[in-house]
């Protein structure tokens, strides 16, 4: 079953990649198909007939399309033996700066997405990434991180360009791109000191708020509901959720169950939290009756894991 | 005289491989039938009844894979033929040749145990080669799949003689109580010699295996 999935994420990712050569609107979601999966579905074989509907009126109306090798690399990830004699089909370009020994990658060039080389990046910024605190909606969009780095391989400015995400996700991808414990890249032996990464997000809604009929008098209201983790959809039990978690003596709180369900009865116009040791806590306002759906996120940090520099040759 | 309306039995279409046959995305197909008889086969239903098996032209094949067509040329991929012995069938894949064009990575997972003029056929339009070769030494090949390898040598030399080593892969496997280590050297470096560059050595693990007598 995992493997289906990994190749529908594959698929997905291709035909995201085919989309954003042609500037082709392609609006897809997260599969959260739970069962055996064949690594597609009458859902991707329709997008698959989509995109061929779009590149066909595209070559219709004279208009050039960029189809081969924008994907290639996507697959070098998991190469066998047998792709590791090959050639991605695009390679970065350096251009050496005559004045000194330091190589530069193009700014703004062209790139696969999960270009071989950077994959141990990307494979390490997923894992820690995730939504800013006070975002609860989806996320789905992609940016460019330009990355200057330190000569020890720690990460010195992240700057973003070309982003179509809120700019609290912006600076959330910069945090977590600053602490990562280092890369080093080096080419030729010469270490890279700037690199420019393609970042795609594709993020489910942390919160889902459903309000329910409240009395328009009433101070008090009731909110209700589930918490899971993000990660595996698995009900969390024993996630604390508080009346204004600001207020040193604040008392007003209660625990999930072991289905992950809780009640709390709050003041209207309260903030509430949601929090449990090792996830990133969700708090958001209450101004009515409502059932919450909460999905909470690892808190990468808290484990305390150390890991070393990543070191890349390209 | 080759015509479209030829048709192959299929033990097996399988699509959306990731990097096991190569590049890019990938559709097997898998042909019945094979001279071998190889002692630990990986895919025996090659060698059952056929009449078991759907049978496919090389129209109805292309129709079947081009559901993918994007993915192939976007990744740099297309389709491997395998079974079984696909250069059994070399008029089908010539044929299929002609209808998916020229954007297609066509590759072929062979033993190369076929008459060198049916080999000679495949080599112009086939992009990329897979060959299992067994084991090099004649003794060891012939107690192991009962066929002599003197086509396998004729072909290999074909494939130098086109200057195609760069796209062939040569696997040799380490196959319990018929080869070693040693043997396995012993072939990759007559291989060499004949100019091959990339190699996959790989053991046989016997709990996959089914023995063709069972």
């Amino acid at each position: 079953m995992r493997r289906g999935k990994e190749t529908c994420r594959i698929l997905k990712e291709i035909r995201r990649q085919i989309a954003d050569a042609n500037d082709i609107e392609y609006i897809t979601s997260e599969c959260r198909f739970q069962g055996d999966c064949l690594g597609t579905c009458p859902k991707c074989e329709a997008e698959v007939r989509y995109l061929e509907q779009q590149l066909s009126a595209r070559h219709a109306a004279g208009k050039a399309i960029a189809l081969a090798g924008i994907s290639a690399g996507l697959l070098f990830s998991s190469a066998t033996s047998f792709a590791s004699e090959s050639q991605p089909i695009k390679q970065s370009q350096s251009i050496q700066n005559s004045s000194s020994d330091k190589v530069f990658l193009a700014v703004g060039e062209v790139q696969s997405i999960y270009d071989r080389a950077y994959q141990p990046i990307y494979q390490e910024f997923y894992d820690r990434f995730s939504a800013p605190s006070e975002f609860h909606d989806a996320i789905n969009g992609k940016l460019i991180a330009l990355i200057t780095f330190k000569r020890n391989g720690r990460i010195k400015n992240v700057e973003i360009t070309n982003s179509n995400l809120p700019k609290a996700v912006d600076k959330e991808v910069i945090n977590t791109l600053m602490n990562f414990e280092g890369i080093i890249i080096t080419k030729n032996g010469v270490p890279v000191e700037q690199i420019s990464l393609p970042i795609s997000l594709n993020i489910p809604p942390r919160l889902i708020i459903t309000p329910l009929e409240t009395e328009e008098n009433s101070d008090s209201v009731i909110i209700s509901g589930n918490v899971k983790t993000i990660d595996n959809n698995d009900d969390l039990f024993a996630a604390t959720i508080i009346e204004n978690p600001d207020q040193k003596t604040t008392t007003n709180m209660t625990e999930t169950d072991l289905n992950g369900n809780f009640t709390l009865k709050v003041k209207k116009g309260s903030k509430v939290s949601i929090s449990f040791i090792g996830y990133k806590t969700i708090t958001f306002s209450v101004n009515g009756n409502c059932n919450i759906q909460a999905y909470l996120d690892n808190d990468f940090y808290l484990t305390g894991e150390v890991i070393g520099p990543t070191i890349i040759e390209l | 005289m080759q015509s479209m309306n030829d048709a192959a039995h299929i033990i097996g279409i399988c699509r959306h491989r990731l990097t096991t046959d190569g590049e890019g995305v990938t559709t097997l197909v898998a042909f019945h039938g094979c001279p071998l008889r190889c002692k630990y086969c990986l895919n025996p239903q090659s060698l059952t009844n056929p009449q078991q098996h759907p049978t496919h032209t090389a129209s109805s094949l292309y129709e079947a894979t081009k559901i993918d067509a994007l993915y192939f040329i976007a990744t740099g991929g297309g389709v491997t033929f395998g079974g079984g012995e696909p250069c059994l069938q070399s008029d089908i894949i010539t044929q299929f040749r002609q209808l998916c064009g020229k954007d297609w990575l066509l590759t072929l997972e062979t033993s190369l145990n076929v008459s060198p003029q049916q080999f000679a056929t495949l080599l112009p339009i086939i992009d990329r080669f897979i060959v299992d070769i067994k084991d090099m030494n004649p003794t060891i090949y012939k107690q192991y799949t009962d066929c002599d390898n003197k086509n396998v040598i004729a072909n290999l030399q074909q494939i130098v003689e086109a200057n195609r080593q760069s796209d062939t892969i040569i696997r040799i496997p380490l196959i319990p109580q018929f080869n070693t280590p040693t043997h396995q050297e012993y072939s990759r470096s007559l291989l060499i010699e004949m100019g091959f560059e990339k190699f996959d050595l790989f053991t046989y693990t016997q709990k996959n295996h089914k023995t063709i007598d069972n």
